[in-house]
Protein backbone atom coordinates (compact mmCIF):
# COMPACT_ATOMS: atom_id res chain seq x y z
CA UNK A 1 0.00 0.00 0.00
CA UNK A 2 2.51 2.84 0.94
CA UNK A 3 4.37 1.81 -1.70
CA UNK A 4 1.52 3.18 -4.12
CA UNK A 5 1.69 6.35 -2.68
CA UNK A 6 5.52 6.71 -2.94
CA UNK A 7 6.15 5.32 -6.08
CA UNK A 8 3.26 7.37 -7.68
CA UNK A 9 5.69 9.45 -9.30
CA UNK A 10 6.46 7.99 -12.60
CA UNK A 11 6.54 11.24 -14.55
CA UNK A 12 10.47 10.14 -15.10
CA UNK A 13 12.22 13.55 -16.55
CA UNK A 14 8.98 14.72 -17.29
CA UNK A 15 8.18 15.72 -13.69
CA UNK A 16 10.54 18.46 -13.72
CA UNK A 17 8.93 21.75 -13.61
CA UNK A 18 11.87 24.01 -13.42
CA UNK A 19 13.62 23.01 -16.52
CA UNK A 20 10.16 23.18 -18.25
CA UNK A 21 9.63 26.61 -17.18
CA UNK A 22 13.54 27.36 -18.19
CA UNK A 23 13.00 25.69 -21.53
CA UNK A 24 9.68 28.18 -21.82
CA UNK A 25 11.30 31.29 -20.54
CA UNK A 26 14.34 30.83 -22.80
CA UNK A 27 12.10 30.15 -25.99
CA UNK A 28 10.14 33.66 -24.97
CA UNK A 29 13.56 35.26 -24.90
CA UNK A 30 14.95 33.81 -28.07
CA UNK A 31 11.25 34.69 -29.95
CA UNK A 32 11.62 38.45 -28.05
CA UNK A 33 15.19 39.01 -29.90
CA UNK A 34 14.09 37.82 -33.41
CA UNK A 35 11.24 40.12 -33.22
CA UNK A 36 13.30 43.37 -31.95
CA UNK A 37 16.38 42.07 -34.86
CA UNK A 38 13.04 41.92 -37.00
CA UNK A 39 12.30 45.22 -37.08
CA UNK A 40 15.21 47.20 -35.89
CA UNK A 41 17.86 44.98 -37.92
CA UNK A 42 16.49 43.35 -40.55
CA UNK A 43 15.38 45.63 -43.76
CA UNK A 44 12.05 46.08 -44.91
CA UNK A 45 11.93 44.34 -48.28
CA UNK A 46 11.83 45.94 -51.40
CA UNK A 47 8.68 44.54 -52.91
CA UNK A 48 6.72 43.33 -50.55
CA UNK A 49 7.11 46.04 -47.90
CA UNK A 50 6.48 45.34 -43.92
CA UNK A 51 4.33 42.59 -44.58
CA UNK A 52 7.48 40.54 -45.49
CA UNK A 53 7.88 40.63 -41.72
CA UNK A 54 5.37 37.96 -41.21
CA UNK A 55 8.07 35.63 -42.88
CA UNK A 56 9.74 35.74 -39.40
CA UNK A 57 7.10 33.76 -37.75
CA UNK A 58 5.63 31.65 -40.67
CA UNK A 59 8.97 29.47 -41.46
CA UNK A 60 9.28 28.86 -38.21
CA UNK A 61 6.14 27.81 -37.87
CA UNK A 62 6.06 25.65 -40.60
CA UNK A 63 9.35 24.22 -38.84
CA UNK A 64 8.15 23.87 -35.54
CA UNK A 65 4.70 21.67 -37.53
CA UNK A 66 6.98 19.37 -39.56
CA UNK A 67 8.84 19.12 -35.97
CA UNK A 68 5.54 18.20 -34.09
CA UNK A 69 4.52 15.70 -37.07
CA UNK A 70 7.73 14.24 -37.58
CA UNK A 71 7.31 13.47 -33.54
CA UNK A 72 3.77 12.25 -33.87
CA UNK A 73 4.98 9.58 -36.80
CA UNK A 74 7.83 8.85 -34.53
CA UNK A 75 5.92 7.95 -31.30
CA UNK A 76 3.29 5.92 -33.86
CA UNK A 77 5.99 4.04 -35.01
CA UNK A 78 7.06 3.06 -31.63
CA UNK A 79 3.85 1.93 -30.12
CA UNK A 80 3.00 0.20 -33.06
CA UNK A 81 6.29 -2.23 -32.23
CA UNK A 82 6.57 -1.81 -28.29
CA UNK A 83 2.80 -0.82 -27.70
CA UNK A 84 4.16 1.55 -24.71
CA UNK A 85 2.27 4.40 -23.41
CA UNK A 86 4.92 6.81 -23.27
CA UNK A 87 5.25 6.29 -27.39
CA UNK A 88 1.52 6.85 -27.82
CA UNK A 89 2.03 10.48 -25.17
CA UNK A 90 4.83 11.44 -27.73
CA UNK A 91 2.40 10.95 -30.89
CA UNK A 92 -0.19 12.83 -29.45
CA UNK A 93 1.39 15.14 -28.25
CA UNK A 94 3.30 15.80 -31.71
CA UNK A 95 0.15 15.99 -33.62
CA UNK A 96 -1.62 18.62 -31.25
CA UNK A 97 1.42 20.36 -31.06
CA UNK A 98 1.78 20.06 -35.43
CA UNK A 99 -1.54 21.05 -35.61
CA UNK A 100 -1.57 24.59 -33.45
CA UNK A 101 2.17 25.66 -35.37
CA UNK A 102 0.02 24.42 -38.72
CA UNK A 103 -2.90 26.39 -38.11
CA UNK A 104 -0.68 29.51 -37.77
CA UNK A 105 0.95 28.56 -40.84
CA UNK A 106 -2.38 28.75 -42.53
CA UNK A 107 -3.57 31.90 -41.12
CA UNK A 108 -0.13 33.67 -41.73
CA UNK A 109 0.74 32.52 -45.01
CA UNK A 110 -2.98 33.97 -46.64
CA UNK A 111 -2.16 37.85 -45.00
CA UNK A 112 0.96 37.79 -46.46
CA UNK A 113 -0.12 36.09 -49.63
CA UNK A 114 -3.19 38.54 -49.98
CA UNK A 115 -0.13 41.45 -50.62
CA UNK A 116 1.58 39.16 -52.98
CA UNK A 117 -0.59 37.30 -55.34
CA UNK A 118 -3.67 39.62 -54.30
CA UNK A 119 -5.73 36.68 -53.32
CA UNK A 120 -5.55 35.30 -49.62
CA UNK A 121 -5.32 31.55 -50.75
CA UNK A 122 -4.17 29.99 -54.01
CA UNK A 123 -4.67 26.04 -54.74
CA UNK A 124 -1.65 25.54 -55.43
CA UNK A 125 0.62 22.78 -54.64
CA UNK A 126 2.56 24.21 -51.05
CA UNK A 127 -0.38 25.69 -49.96
CA UNK A 128 -3.22 22.41 -50.97
CA UNK A 129 -1.02 20.03 -49.53
CA UNK A 130 0.19 22.20 -46.23
CA UNK A 131 -3.83 22.10 -45.56
CA UNK A 132 -4.31 18.50 -46.38
CA UNK A 133 -1.68 17.75 -43.59
CA UNK A 134 -3.12 19.90 -41.45
CA UNK A 135 -6.83 17.88 -41.84
CA UNK A 136 -4.95 14.96 -41.71
CA UNK A 137 -3.78 15.53 -38.19
CA UNK A 138 -6.84 17.49 -37.06
CA UNK A 139 -8.74 14.16 -37.82
CA UNK A 140 -5.62 12.36 -35.94
CA UNK A 141 -6.54 14.40 -32.68
CA UNK A 142 -10.38 14.01 -33.25
CA UNK A 143 -9.86 9.89 -33.47
CA UNK A 144 -7.65 10.68 -29.96
CA UNK A 145 -10.20 12.86 -28.31
CA UNK A 146 -13.26 10.92 -29.17
CA UNK A 147 -12.73 7.39 -29.95
CA UNK A 148 -12.02 6.43 -26.59
CA UNK A 149 -9.07 5.06 -24.68
CA UNK A 150 -8.76 1.41 -26.30
CA UNK A 151 -6.46 -0.21 -27.57
CA UNK A 152 -8.00 -0.32 -31.16
CA UNK A 153 -8.24 3.42 -30.97
CA UNK A 154 -4.39 4.30 -30.31
CA UNK A 155 -3.35 1.67 -33.18
CA UNK A 156 -5.79 3.11 -35.68
CA UNK A 157 -4.02 6.55 -34.27
CA UNK A 158 -0.69 4.95 -34.38
CA UNK A 159 -1.28 3.91 -38.26
CA UNK A 160 -3.03 7.35 -38.92
CA UNK A 161 0.13 9.76 -37.20
CA UNK A 162 2.57 7.05 -38.84
CA UNK A 163 0.81 7.62 -42.54
CA UNK A 164 0.40 11.35 -42.16
CA UNK A 165 3.73 12.17 -42.20
CA UNK A 166 4.15 11.43 -46.10
CA UNK A 167 2.18 14.90 -45.97
CA UNK A 168 5.14 16.40 -44.30
CA UNK A 169 7.44 15.40 -46.96
CA UNK A 170 5.04 16.22 -50.25
CA UNK A 171 4.86 19.63 -48.24
CA UNK A 172 8.30 20.35 -48.25
CA UNK A 173 9.34 19.00 -51.81
CA UNK A 174 6.31 20.08 -53.30
CA UNK A 175 7.62 23.48 -54.89
CA UNK A 176 11.06 21.64 -56.09
CA UNK A 177 8.60 19.23 -57.55
CA UNK A 178 5.72 21.35 -58.65
CA UNK A 179 6.38 25.05 -59.02
CA UNK A 180 3.44 26.98 -57.80
CA UNK A 181 3.28 30.54 -56.51
CA UNK A 182 4.62 30.01 -53.32
CA UNK A 183 7.97 32.20 -53.13
CA UNK A 184 11.31 29.65 -52.57
CA UNK A 185 13.31 32.25 -51.03
CA UNK A 186 14.89 29.40 -48.26
CA UNK A 187 14.84 26.52 -50.96
CA UNK A 188 17.61 27.55 -52.80
CA UNK A 189 15.87 28.39 -56.10
CA UNK A 190 15.19 31.69 -55.04
CA UNK A 191 17.64 34.89 -54.41
CA UNK A 192 18.32 33.81 -50.62
CA UNK A 193 18.30 35.93 -47.67
CA UNK A 194 19.59 39.50 -47.25
CA UNK A 195 22.44 39.24 -44.74
CA UNK A 196 21.03 41.56 -42.25
CA UNK A 197 17.73 39.33 -42.18
CA UNK A 198 18.99 36.04 -41.22
CA UNK A 199 19.65 37.13 -37.72
CA UNK A 200 16.27 37.60 -36.95
CA UNK A 201 15.25 34.46 -39.24
CA UNK A 202 17.38 32.00 -37.25
CA UNK A 203 16.93 33.79 -33.93
CA UNK A 204 13.41 33.03 -34.35
CA UNK A 205 13.69 29.61 -35.83
CA UNK A 206 15.55 28.38 -32.71
CA UNK A 207 13.04 30.23 -30.71
CA UNK A 208 10.06 28.60 -31.88
CA UNK A 209 11.99 25.19 -31.66
CA UNK A 210 12.31 26.20 -28.33
CA UNK A 211 8.83 26.55 -27.46
CA UNK A 212 8.17 23.65 -29.84
CA UNK A 213 10.40 21.19 -27.42
CA UNK A 214 8.98 23.46 -24.23
CA UNK A 215 5.03 22.65 -25.51
CA UNK A 216 5.56 19.34 -26.40
CA UNK A 217 7.13 18.57 -22.70
CA UNK A 218 4.66 19.81 -21.24
CA UNK A 219 1.73 17.74 -23.39
CA UNK A 220 3.81 14.59 -22.48
CA UNK A 221 3.65 15.57 -18.79
CA UNK A 222 -0.10 16.51 -19.03
CA UNK A 223 -0.32 12.73 -20.28
CA UNK A 224 1.43 11.03 -18.22
CA UNK A 225 0.03 13.12 -14.72
CA UNK A 226 -3.32 11.84 -16.46
CA UNK A 227 -2.70 8.61 -16.84
CA UNK A 228 -1.21 8.34 -13.17
CA UNK A 229 -4.55 9.26 -11.76
CA UNK A 230 -6.29 6.77 -13.50
CA UNK A 231 -3.99 4.61 -12.00
CA UNK A 232 -4.48 5.77 -8.55
CA UNK A 233 -7.93 6.27 -8.82
CA UNK A 234 -7.83 2.43 -9.78
CA UNK A 235 -5.73 1.37 -6.96
CA UNK A 236 -7.73 3.73 -4.08
CA UNK A 237 -10.95 1.95 -5.28
CA UNK A 238 -9.04 -2.09 -4.97
CA UNK A 239 -8.29 -0.86 -1.21
CA UNK A 240 -11.31 0.77 -0.55
CA UNK A 241 -13.20 -2.43 -2.03
CA UNK A 242 -10.57 -4.65 0.29
CA UNK A 243 -11.88 -2.47 3.72
CA UNK A 244 -15.23 -2.62 3.03
CA UNK A 245 -15.14 -6.80 2.96
CA UNK A 246 -15.96 -8.58 6.40
CA UNK B 1 -9.70 18.33 -23.96
CA UNK B 2 -12.00 17.36 -26.56
CA UNK B 3 -14.18 20.22 -26.83
CA UNK B 4 -11.47 22.62 -27.65
CA UNK B 5 -9.60 19.97 -30.08
CA UNK B 6 -13.45 19.90 -31.61
CA UNK B 7 -13.73 23.56 -31.80
CA UNK B 8 -10.64 24.30 -33.45
CA UNK B 9 -11.02 22.25 -35.76
CA UNK B 10 -14.71 22.76 -37.36
CA UNK B 11 -13.62 26.82 -36.65
CA UNK B 12 -10.55 26.19 -39.44
CA UNK B 13 -12.30 23.63 -41.72
CA UNK B 14 -14.40 26.70 -43.35
CA UNK B 15 -11.44 28.66 -43.62
CA UNK B 16 -10.54 28.22 -47.70
CA UNK B 17 -14.13 28.29 -49.00
CA UNK B 18 -14.11 32.05 -48.28
CA UNK B 19 -10.97 32.38 -50.42
CA UNK B 20 -11.88 33.12 -53.10
CA UNK B 21 -14.96 35.51 -52.17
CA UNK B 22 -14.57 38.93 -53.54
CA UNK B 23 -13.79 41.86 -50.77
CA UNK B 24 -16.77 43.56 -49.55
CA UNK B 25 -17.39 46.54 -51.59
CA UNK B 26 -16.99 49.70 -49.27
CA UNK B 27 -20.13 51.44 -48.01
CA UNK B 28 -20.08 54.95 -50.20
CA UNK B 29 -19.94 57.66 -48.19
CA UNK B 30 -22.85 59.27 -46.47
CA UNK B 31 -24.64 55.77 -47.22
CA UNK B 32 -27.63 55.42 -45.05
CA UNK B 33 -28.40 59.27 -45.46
CA UNK B 34 -29.82 59.85 -48.55
CA UNK B 35 -27.27 60.37 -51.52
CA UNK B 36 -27.24 64.12 -52.64
CA UNK B 37 -24.88 63.77 -55.61
CA UNK B 38 -23.22 61.15 -57.79
CA UNK B 39 -19.19 60.70 -57.75
CA UNK B 40 -16.76 58.49 -59.19
CA UNK B 41 -14.90 56.77 -55.89
CA UNK B 42 -11.29 57.65 -55.99
CA UNK B 43 -8.94 54.91 -57.14
CA UNK B 44 -7.94 53.54 -53.77
CA UNK B 45 -4.44 51.24 -54.67
CA UNK B 46 -4.94 48.60 -52.67
CA UNK B 47 -7.53 47.00 -50.21
CA UNK B 48 -5.96 46.08 -47.07
CA UNK B 49 -2.54 47.68 -45.88
CA UNK B 50 0.53 45.88 -45.79
CA UNK B 51 0.68 47.28 -41.84
CA UNK B 52 -2.55 46.17 -41.05
CA UNK B 53 -1.84 42.39 -42.49
CA UNK B 54 1.34 42.32 -40.90
CA UNK B 55 -0.35 43.49 -37.28
CA UNK B 56 -3.25 41.30 -37.92
CA UNK B 57 -0.73 38.24 -38.30
CA UNK B 58 0.90 38.57 -35.44
CA UNK B 59 -2.22 39.45 -33.11
CA UNK B 60 -3.43 35.88 -34.48
CA UNK B 61 0.14 34.03 -33.90
CA UNK B 62 0.35 35.42 -30.14
CA UNK B 63 -3.79 34.56 -29.43
CA UNK B 64 -3.38 30.81 -30.64
CA UNK B 65 0.03 30.77 -28.55
CA UNK B 66 -1.32 32.42 -25.53
CA UNK B 67 -4.81 30.60 -25.81
CA UNK B 68 -2.97 27.14 -25.69
CA UNK B 69 -0.29 27.53 -23.47
CA UNK B 70 -2.95 28.93 -20.85
CA UNK B 71 -4.93 25.51 -21.90
CA UNK B 72 -2.35 23.61 -20.93
CA UNK B 73 -1.14 25.09 -18.03
CA UNK B 74 -4.59 25.47 -16.42
CA UNK B 75 -5.06 21.82 -17.21
CA UNK B 76 -1.83 21.11 -15.41
CA UNK B 77 -2.94 22.57 -12.54
CA UNK B 78 -5.78 21.05 -12.12
CA UNK B 79 -4.34 17.56 -12.77
CA UNK B 80 -1.87 18.42 -10.29
CA UNK B 81 -4.26 19.68 -7.50
CA UNK B 82 -6.23 15.82 -7.99
CA UNK B 83 -2.75 13.88 -7.32
CA UNK B 84 -2.66 15.34 -4.50
CA UNK B 85 -5.92 14.69 -3.04
CA UNK B 86 -5.42 11.14 -4.36
CA UNK B 87 -2.35 10.89 -2.80
CA UNK B 88 -4.09 12.45 0.54
CA UNK B 89 -7.02 9.55 -0.03
CA UNK B 90 -4.62 6.87 -0.18
CA UNK B 91 -2.39 7.83 2.42
CA UNK B 92 -5.76 7.52 4.87
CA UNK B 93 -6.57 4.18 3.10
CA UNK B 94 -3.19 3.38 4.44
CA UNK B 95 -3.48 4.05 7.93
CA UNK B 96 -6.53 2.54 8.00
CA UNK B 97 -5.39 -0.71 6.33
CA UNK B 98 -1.79 -1.06 7.31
Amino acid sequence: MSSVVQSSQPLGALSSLKGLWALMGLSFALIFVGIVLAFFVAPVEGTLGIVQKIFYFHVPAAFSSYVGFVLCAVGSVSYLLRASRWSDRLAQAGAEVGVLFAAIVLITGPLWGYKSWGDYWEWEPRLTSMLLTFLIYCAYLLLRAFGGEGEVARKIGAVMGTLGVVGVVVVHISVRLWGGVHPQVMTGQGGGLHPLMKPAYFVCIFGFLALTSALIWLRMRLGAQHALIEDLHLRAADVEYDLEQP
Amino acid sequence: MRLLTLLACLALLPAPAFADEAPPAEAPAGAGQGATSFTAPAPTGERVSGLSLMVAAYIAVWVLLAVYVTFLLMRTRNLDADLNDLRGRLSKLEQKHP
